[in-house]
This record gives structure tokens, C-alpha cells and sequence, in this order.
């Protein structure tokens, strides 16, 4: 997945959760 | 491990093994995936929808546009064996996998998807979108797997396979 936007601190929220629920991999920036 | 009910039929499955190389072709690791062999299951019997959404490539690249104008980061992610994530509505039963000991005529009864059930991409998007919908996060008109935040400013993301 993709994700994008001005709001960083949300999306950093936003990786957190996903995290929580299911086993990620973070590929860092596109 | 439960006996097979009468009139159920039962998926097989194999071992996949596949050896992950470096890009120097230096051997990075050993990888073994237990798949079903969906191609046995039968529409009405061990399936129903088999439909899954995937993002549409202009989206993505509208996506990318809009990102690198407003000189936004995009960060890429990918979840790790989503496909195992789903939950199985369905009763679907498996022989037991090559190698593991078992009583006879007792076979899987599975709870969660495996890589090639015919249910396994619709399923894993169910669980994911209503893990990304607790979150605050609405499917657009245009392509449902480009989700939008409610909450945050402005937050944005796809979603895409990619099958290795």
C-alpha cells in the first residue's frame, strides 16, 4: 500500500495501528 | 484436526518452497508456504463471492501526481502474508499438510485463509477494510481501495498487490 499526505503526525499514527493488527513491513519512502 | 463430515469434500494442499536470492544472487533466505489447492473448491459448496477489489493504476499515479505537487512524502508499506490474515466464513476442510502426523480420516478444518483458496483475496480485503474503517477511513467513489481519512487532514492511501 501506498500512503500519502500532509499530515504526518496522522500518518505515523496510522502505521502504528496497522502495525498493531497485522504484520507489516515498512518500505521506507516510494 | 476434526473427522470429515459426511457430504464435505476436502481441499488438498502442498509445500511451496522457494529460495529468496540477494541481488548479488548470494542466497537471502529459505521460504516454505503451505498452500490450499483452491482449484478443487466448488462454487456454492466451499465458495460463494470470490470478488476483490485492487487499485486501478490510475489511481495510483494520480495518487503520485497530487503527492509530489503538494511535495508530499509517500510512504510505501506492505503487510507481511496478508493473505493468512482473513477469517474463513465458509466450513472449509483440508487434508492435513505432507509431513504432519495425523489420525485417519481426520482432516483441517481451517479458520483463516491460506494462499490459493478461491475466497483468500476477498476475504483478506473484508478483514482490512474493516480494520482500516475503524480507523477513520472511507473507501472513494472512484476506486474502493483508495481510502480517505475522516479524522485527519489530509490523509490519503491505496492499496495494490503484488504477488511474489
Amino acid at each position: 500500500m501506498i500512503i500519502t499526505g500532509d499530515d504526518i503526525d496522522g500518518i505515523s499514527v496510522l502505521k502504528t495501528e496497522l502495525a498493531r493488527r497485522f504484520e507489516m513491513k515498512d518500505l521506507g519512502y516510494l | 484436526m476434526v473427522p470429515l463430515p459426511p457430504g464435505k469434500s476436502v481441499v488438498g494442499c502442498h509445500w511451496v518452497y522457494k529460495i529468496k536470492t540477494n541481488s548479488n544472487g548470494s542466497i537471502k533466505r529459505y521460504k516454505a508456504r503451505l498452500v490450499a489447492k483452491g482449484y478443487s473448491q466448488q462454487h456454492g459448496m466451499d465458495y460463494e463471492e470470490t470478488f476483490a477489489p485492487v487499485a486501478k493504476m490510475t489511481t495510483i499515479c494520480t495518487l503520485i501526481v497530487v503527492a509530489s505537487i503538494r511535495q508530499w512524502h509517500i510512504y510505501q508499506l506492505d503487510v507481511k502474508n496478508a493473505f493468512l490474515n482473513g477469517d474463513l466464513q465458509e466450513e472449509v476442510y483440508m487434508a492435513p499438510p505432507p509431513g504432519i502426523s495425523h489420525d485417519s480420516g481426520y482432516v483441517c478444518k481451517l479458520k483463516k485463509t491460506l494462499y490459493g483458496l478461491k475466497q483468500a483475496p476477498r476475504t483478506w480485503f473484508e478483514k482490512f477494510f474493516i480494520v482500516i474503517s475503524s480507523l477513520g477511513f472511507v473507501s472513494s467513489s472512484h476506486d474502493s481501495v483508495f481510502l480517505l481519512s475522516t479524522l485527519m487532514q489530509v490523509v490519503s492511501f491505496c492499496l495494490y498487490m503484488l504477488m511474489t
